[in-house]
């Protein structure tokens, strides 16, 4: 047995005898499924293309997922103190769901939204038909991880016709208690034919945990069904030793609407893998996403948009600043297969650079093998626009000031495409502050 | 208020400024008139401050300080403001907060106090009344999907707030319709006074008609080929800048306009 497999097994093992409520024996076939998949791969190496720039060989080593469930049922104060309140809230600390889910008194007959470790206790139909069985996700290494090893997460369900006129928001705490673990998180979001969804994924560290050195391992699966609408925005604020990696990937069937909105605020090191399968004909995409990195920070971004058929349309627009002697990676990967005729398919990477020894490896990856097809993508990377410093400048205002409100225009473009006006202050507010703005309200 | 000696300025190896010479008294209203590539543009973004350019020769007084040793910001807080010909979009800074960060950088130089929130709009309301502005402008994002009027408008509320003692204003009339015009004219007009100075540059009479100057300046291969007074525009707008003798160092662009 090699060492991956040594350790996952004894992960595995550890977990058995962790005192988790029994699952359904189809989830323990799928996780070993997902184990050996896993083993037979092997753990990724810098020398694989979509590792080349993001080193998490290092982060195996790391105590896994031994940490017992805390005894705490309902959420702390702090715990949703940054919560959008008219949000139907989910709480998980340190990979554990607490209580129901809050706001849920009056959904919708058949609406579901819980812990995962609820839905398997339920053994709820939609999970068994769904749950690891998107190959794309499979495929992914740290998805597997997941799935092979994660205790918890969450489990939203929504029927057929059902349209949900409140945001699901999961709020992914760690606390001290954290440091040096692995947390795992495995969720499953399924919006039925013509329903619609909202949810919030928000990562964040306990008020006294910012400086802990946790390691956060999610996996979110989103199917979305024929006319069915699901916006996925996920939210990372993670402290500033913390190690973030995520994993979504999204089914999409005939005429559905999907949006991705990716906001990276924190972290030491962060990897986002985000792809989307347009899998039957009228599917719509749009992946936006900001990442802003200083320090030492990493942030590394994959997405893949798979336009498996015809008349689907996706646009991406990724917008990164970097200061300090942050590395930042876009790598975009948009794939039109042959029968996905009349496919229209924009992308745009843009890249701030604030400092000499910020560095960002932007690479727009389009695989076209359909010829009836409108595709175009645009890569920047550059400093703030002259003209528009001088402009600022001209009116009195300083040329740091001018920097910092110039960043900030750039970054709002994405932030201002964030429904929920509470969330989207929170987020400005973030970035202001990075930027040592103050009384900045947004448009 | 203003003196310029023999100012000249370059674009890396590209002479543009040839021996600018030009005085602007308290009060006076200026104009500057030339053809296409002429060096009006440059000269409004030199005297502000632009650091593209390379001054390579002249000497600028302003208010009695040498301006060509303060940096952009310096000048706009000395009291000089320059009206964009494009006047840049900022997503996600509101038109409100824009301003108040100028104004209160502009009183801070000034040791005035900074203007409190109310004051502010109190201040912005009055100003925006005499240029037909909607105080909904206010809370959108800077000059982002503004229409060709509303940044031209946008611009000389700027002009309003931060009451410099010398305004340059680069084409403000291109792209307003007449309407516009009058109303950003109008705007202009109220603002003068026996202090304030003003600088026009524009490529047609048109503007003239409605802000009337005391001097107007004809601009041909970067320097001053003749100067006169209102009647000098009319003469131009009648008979183009073709009959000017421009100077033996003039441009092939000043001298494929003169063809």
């Amino acid at each position: 047995m090699t060492e991956l497999a040594q350790q996952l097994r004894a992960e595995r093992a550890a977990l058995s005898s962790a005192g988790d409520p029994p699952v359904p024996g189809w989830w323990e076939e799928r996780r070993e499924q997902a184990l050996a998949t896993l083993i037979a791969r092997g753990w990724p190496t810098s020398a694989e293309e979509d590792w080349k720039y993001t080193n998490v060989a290092p982060l195996l080593q790391r105590g896994l997922a031994r940490a017992p469930a805390p005894p705490l049922t309902t959420p702390p104060a702090w715990a949703t103190r940054d919560g959008l309140p008219e949000a139907i809230t989910l709480v998980f600390v340190d990979g554990h769901c607490l209580g129901p889910a809050s706001g849920a008194a009056d959904l919708p007959n058949g609406v579901r939204v819980c812990s995962l470790r609820q839905a398997l206790a339920e053994d709820h139909p939609a999970l068994r038909a769904q749950l690891a069985q998107q190959p794309a996700l499979a495929a992914q290494p740290l998805a597997a991880w997941s799935t092979a090893l994660a205790r918890d997460g969450a489990f939203v369900y929504l029927p057929q016709g059902v349209v949900l006129a409140r945001p699901v928001q999961l709020l992914c705490l760690t606390t001290r208690g954290a440091a040096e673990r692995v947390v795992q998180l495995r969720s499953l979001l399924i919006a039925e034919p013509t329903s619609e969804l909202a949810v919030i994924e928000s990562h964040a560290a306990a008020p006294d945990a910012a400086d802990v050195a946790c390691l956060v391992n999610s996996a979110t699966e989103l199917v979305v069904g024929a006319n069915a609408s699901v916006a996925h925005y996920l939210l990372q604020r993670a402290g500033q030793a913390a190690t973030q990696l995520a994993t979504v990937q999204a089914t999409q069937h005939a005429d559905s609407r999907l949006t991705s909105l990716t906001c990276v605020l924190g972290g030491a090191l962060v990897r986002n893998t985000i792809g989307t399968r347009l899998a039957a004909p009228g599917a719509q995409s749009t992946l936006d996403g900001l990442f802003f990195a200083g320090g030492r920070q990493h942030v590394d971004n994959h997405t893949t948009i798979d336009h498996e058929q015809p008349r689907c349309a996706s646009s991406e627009c990724y917008k990164g600043i970097l200061d300090g002697a942050a590395t930042g990676v876009f790598n975009g990967k948009v794939l039109v297969r042959p029968q996905a005729q009349q496919t229209d398919a924009r992308q745009s990477n843009h890249n701030l650079l604030l400092s000499a020894t910020a560095t960002v490896n932007s690479k727009p990856q389009l695989e076209i093998f359909a010829d009836d097809v409108k595709c175009s993508h645009g890569a920047t990377i550059g400093q703030l626009d002259a003209e528009a410093l001088f402009y600022l400048r001209a009116r009195g205002i300083d040329e740091g000031a001018a920097r910092s409100l110039l960043t900030w225009a750039f970054a709002s473009e994405v932030i201002e495409r964030v429904p929920f006006a509470a969330l989207r202050r929170q987020l400005a507010s973030t970035v202001q502050q990075r930027l040592g703005l103050s009384g900045l309200t947004t448009t | 208020m203003l003196e310029i000696s023999g100012l000249q300025a370059a674009i890396g190896e590209q002479p543009i400024l040839r021996g600018i010479d030009l005085k602007i008294g308290p009060g006076e209203v200026h104009a500057i008139m030339g053809p296409n590539g002429s060096g009006k543009t440059t000269l409004a973004q030199v005297l502000a401050g632009r650091e593209d350019y390379d001054v390579t020769g002249g000497s600028v007084t302003f208010a009695g300080r040498d301006l060509l040793a303060l940096n952009v910001e310096q000048r706009a807080r000395e009291g000089l403001f320059l009206a964009f010909q494009y006047p840049v979009a900022l997503p996600g800074v509101t038109s409100s907060y824009f301003l108040r960060t100028a104004v209160n950088a502009v009183r801070a130089h000034r040791g005035q106090d900074e203007l409190s929130g109310k004051a502010f709009l109190e201040l912005c309301r009055q100003r925006m009344e005499l240029l037909q502005m909607k105080p909904e402008l206010l809370q959108r994002a800077v000059n982002d999907g503004f229409s060709g009027g509303e940044k031209k408008r946008h611009e000389i509320l700027q002009l309003a707030l931060l009451e410099p003692r010398l305004a340059l204003l680069d084409e403000t009339d291109s792209g307003l319709d007449i309407d516009a015009l009058q109303t950003v004219a109008r705007g202009v007009n109220a603002l003068r006074d026996a202090q304030r100075s003003f600088l026009m540059i524009t490529h047609y009479q048109r503007l003239l008609d409605y802000i009337v100057p005391d001097y107007v300046h004809v601009l041909v291969g970067g320097r001053i080929v003749k100067s006169g007074d209102k009647e000098l525009a009319l003469h131009l707008e009648e008979h183009g800048y073709g009959w000017i003798v421009a100077p033996e160092t003039a441009t092939p662009a000043a001298a494929a306009a003169r063809a």
